[in-house]
């Protein structure tokens, strides 16, 4: 039903990396609806920062492509329940990850660039989460996710750690 | 026949179990007594009329007056006794009749009956029974007459009796047939005589069906039957069963379910010979009725198909062939498919295994020459008539119609009506069709040195009209490179030398293509050098790469003084060049053509053979060659 | 023997002179093929190769840069996209012109010489108009 929307370079792409995802080092991309492409989930394990983040916890991205991607950045957070299979899950604890699933990360929005793939993106977020030291959220953790959208694209994002 | 209420007395009265012993009654010398015994003296089979009452029974049965119970009592034993004696001597008259085989003594029986049957009767007069009693002693008799008829072997020689003599031209066998018939209805067998004889006429009609149809599927079979069945079997079964009993229609609806069992038989051979069979075919629907006959055919067509086509010595094609065949013939014999559906799923499943069975496919659908077998799918890809049906499933479609019971359920009326997307049906996905096109296309593509594909493009727009446009990107860009090859050619006219030419393809798109490397000839190099920078001149930002094995050069060959034309493949013209620029009768061995020309040793192998052949070279010692000059 | 060539015919493939990558990093369809809206490769579907030495469908690249969130840049590099002059390739593009619309006329422009009056390439624009 999303798909209808979608254009053609759109779906010409999501179906390619659909296609050439590997699943493997702790990431999966999982479609929940065959032919809509307009909800995907992406699962990650963080296989190497046990003290932080145990080896069999498995983290949910919602992956929300809009119809012109790769030309627009897709929305992407972490969930804490799915719908579709009834389950729950965590947020993972990290100082640019607000407890609402929303992830400051350049590359998600200012920073986009269609060469990015949902892949390289998992990518960017394990390794975020495996490099990260403190176990604290954002510091106006409480106000933004008080007042956020739901989208995170439409935060105004300021980047002011260049280092994650 | 006998109306009476069978009730225990009645019985008592038949079989005389609860007899009241009385001593004036069994006193031989009494009234009874005489009476009896003179009565049971009478009852002989071997006559049939009884001598005159002699005086002293008058009397006795004048003074017992009208048949009381206790006379009664006594005929009627004496009968069943006597009878029974009789039937022992008839046991062993019928041991001599199941011995000779022979049906003459059933005559003898039967008169017997007749004769016994008669004097009963007169018997019944003189002993003066009522109606009611009457009734019972028929009744007795005719259950012991049944007896002795109805025993095996008997009732078997009667049959035969029938079989043999119902459906002679004979009138007097007739006489003896009716006179069969009425003894059997006298003795109330008549509803087993009309089993009996309905059986044989169904024997007869099996036979007769045999005859006139088994292998003969080319002409109508079927009204003439139905003529024989209505002036000739039907007048005579009339004479000998009630016409009430049975009608012609009977025999008729006998008749097809034999032919039906006939064709079902022949099913197999019928579908092999198609059309020739086409009337058989038409024939069988009509007699086809039954759930039952239906499922038979099915079961006896995939059980025949297994025994002798699906094996895998058959050749691809020919089971195709039969595959359409059976599309044909199953469609006649029944419309809407169902059957068809069934028993041809063994045939697709077999044919998805198969791995040409997608190339035998496309090769066919392409190729409108005598020399396909399978010439069919061409002319049905050409008929523009099917173009419309490309199958979109309306979910608003108003002509619905729910798929007949018998159905499977992921039963398509639509699929397995058109030959064409029955095949194509086979398997799930198009994608294999369109990349075995591809590969055909790409093949005659490269075969064109004239730029001409108005062929091609009527053959691929055939396949869009029906497997629908989006499915041959591919094939669109491939003319579409041969078309812009042609224009190309056209504007590098003044750059490049008047005889070379060029397809330009864009590889992505096409298959892999072969290609084996070795040393160009330097007069054909430096031709295809002008053509690569003229064309890299116009075409900026590109650069070709030529495929050398691909390449066809014309050449003319001098030998002896003779011209010699040749259009070769560039390999075999390099090795031929290779030659030329040897000192005069040199001898060349195969490892120096490959090691100079930079060739392989199958495509040098296989060069120096087509020369060798053209006599433009010659063996001269083991993998040596020369010019054969 | 003496031989005498009278025709040669070749068989060739054509490829963009492209010095690495074989993908076009947006649409991740290989150079020699199509972007995702194009239909027939090569004049229809040009590529071009920025300064910076990465190389893009002539449609994908101008589709991003149309867009706001792209402020100009290269999507491999990010650095400030500009065709590069001396490449072959590139030669008639221009991505300033393409902006302003004339880009999409480009393929057809090149194309215009060629589909002349000639009726077999005429079957093959009329395919095009049934896509």
């Amino acid at each position: 039903m999303g798909s209808k929307t979608f254009q053609k370079s759109a779906v010409k792409r999501l179906y390619k990396e659909l296609k050439s995802f590997e699943s493997a080092d702790g990431l999966a991309l999982v479609q929940p609806n065959t032919d809509d492409l307009s909800v995907l989930y992406i699962d990650i394990k963080v296989l190497d920062n046990p003290k932080i983040y145990p080896v069999d916890e498995t983290y949910r991205l919602v992956v929300n492509p809009s119809p012109t991607y790769p030309f627009d950045a897709p929305q992407i957070k972490f969930i804490k329940y799915d719908r579709y299979s009834d389950t729950s899950f965590k947020i993972p604890i990290h100082p640019h990850i607000y407890s609402n699933g929303h992830i400051c990360l350049n590359i998600l929005y200012d920073g986009w660039s269609p060469a990015n793939t949902l892949h390289s993106i998992a990518i960017s977020i394990q390794s975020m989460l495996s490099g990260n030291t403190l176990t604290i959220r954002p510091t106006d953790d409480g106000d933004y996710c008080s007042r956020a959208p739901s989208n995170p694209r439409l935060t105004r994002w300021v980047f002011d750690d260049d280092t994650v | 026949m006998s109306t009476l209420p069978i009730t225990s007395e009645t019985i008592g009265t038949i079989f005389g179990s609860p007899y009241r012993k009385d001593a004036e009654h069994d006193d031989p010398s009494s009234d009874y007594g005489v009476a009896i015994d003179w009565l049971c003296e009478q009852i002989v089979p071997d006559s049939f009329q009884i001598s005159e009452v002699p005086l002293r029974v008058k009397n006795s049965l004048r003074n017992i007056g009208r048949c009381n119970e206790w006379l009664f009592g006594k005929f009627s034993d004496m009968v069943r006794q006597k009878l029974n004696c009789i039937g022992k001597e008839i046991d062993s008259l019928l041991k001599d009749l199941s011995e000779s085989g022979q049906t003459g003594q059933l005559g003898l029986l039967f008169s017997r009956i007749i004769n016994l049957s008669g004097i009963l009767q007169q018997c019944y007069l003189i002993v003066g029974l009522d109606t009611a009693q009457e009734h019972l002693m028929e009744r007795l008799e005719n259950s012991i007459f049944q007896s002795w008829v109805t025993e095996k072997s008997v009732w078997e020689a009667i049959q035969v009796v029938y079989e043999d003599k119902l459906f002679d031209e004979d009138g007097s066998t007739l006489e003896a047939l009716l006179e069969m018939s009425d003894l059997l209805d006298k003795i109330d067998l008549g509803n087993e005589m009309t089993q009996l004889l309905l059986e044989t006429a169904r024997t007869r009609i099996k036979h007769y069906v045999g005859e006139s149809c088994a292998g003969q599927w080319n002409r109508p079979r079927l009204a003439k039957l139905l003529v024989w069945v209505k002036d000739e079997l039907f007048p005579r079964l009339t004479k000998l069963i009630p016409s009430d009993e049975f009608t012609v229609d009977c025999l008729t609806s006998m008749t097809k379910i034999e032919l039906a069992v006939l064709r079902t038989h022949e099913i197999f051979d019928i579908v092999i010979d198609y059309p020739d069979s086409k009337c058989a075919l038409e024939e069988f629907r009509e007699c086809l009725i039954t759930a039952e006959q239906r499922s038979k055919l099915v079961e006896l067509f995939i059980a025949e198909s297994k025994l002798r086509l699906l094996h895998a010595g058959t050749d691809t094609v020919d089971i195709i062939v039969c595959y359409i065949s059976a599309i044909r013939s199953f469609l006649i014999v029944d419309h809407r498919g169902v059957l068809l559906d069934k028993a041809c799923r063994p045939i697709r499943n077999h044919l998805r295994s198969r791995k040409d069975t997608v190339q035998q496919i496309v090769n066919a659908l392409l190729n409108s020459t005598p020399a396909n077998r399978l010439i069919e799918l061409a002319i049905e890809l050409r008929n523009t008539d099917h173009h419309a049906k490309v199958h979109e499933e309306s979910e608003r479609d108003l002509n619905w119609v729910p798929d007949p019971v018998e159905a499977l359920p992921d039963f398509r009326k639509g699929v397995v009506e058109d030959i064409v997307e029955s095949l194509i049906s086979i398997f799930e996905s198009k994608g294999l069709f369109v990349e075995e096109f591809v590969k055909v296309f790409s093949e005659r593509l490269l075969q064109v040195t004239d730029y001409d594909v108005r062929e091609i493009y009527s053959d691929l727009h055939l396949l869009k009209a029906r497997f629908g446009n989006q499915e041959f990107n591919s094939l669109d860009v491939m003319l579409k490179d041969m078309l812009l090859s042609k224009e190309f050619d056209r504007r590098l006219r003044t750059k490049v030398p008047e005889n070379v030419h060029s397809s330009v393809v864009s590889h992505l798109y096409w298959p892999k293509l072969p290609s084996y490397s070795f040393k160009m000839p330097q007069e054909i190099q430096a031709g295809l050098d002008g053509y690569q920078s003229a064309y890299e001149e116009l075409k900026k930002g590109r650069k070709l790469l030529l495929s050398p094995s691909l390449c066809r050069v014309d050449i003319n060959v001098n030998l002896g003084g003779k011209d010699h034309r040749y259009k070769v493949a560039a390999d075999k013209a390099a090795i031929l060049y290779f030659f030329q620029d040897q000192p005069h009768d040199a001898e060349v061995k195969l490892a120096v053509v490959c090691m100079k020309l930079q060739m392989s040793l199958l495509l040098a192998r296989e060069g120096l053979k087509f020369w060798v052949k053209a006599k433009v070279l010659e063996e001269c010692g083991l993998n040596t060659y020369r010019v054969n000059e | 023997m003496k031989i005498k060539l009278n025709s040669t015919y070749a068989i060739y493939s054509w490829h963009w002179d492209v010095p690495e990558d074989e993908l076009c990093g947006i649409c991740r369809v290989a150079f020699d093929g199509t972007c995702p809206t194009c239909k027939y490769p090569g004049d229809q579907c040009p590529i071009v190769i920025g300064e910076c030495h990465h190389a893009f469908h002539l449609h994908c690249i101008w589709k991003w840069l149309e867009t706001d969130t792209s402020r100009g840049l290269c999507p491999m590099c990010r650095q400030p996209f500009h065709t590069d002059k001396s490449m072959a390739v590139n030669q008639g593009i221009d991505l300033t012109a393409a902006e302003s619309g004339m880009v999409q006329n480009r393929g057809s422009a090149a194309n215009g010489g060629e589909n002349t009056s000639d009726s077999t390439v005429d079957l093959a624009s009329e395919e095009e108009d049934t896509e």
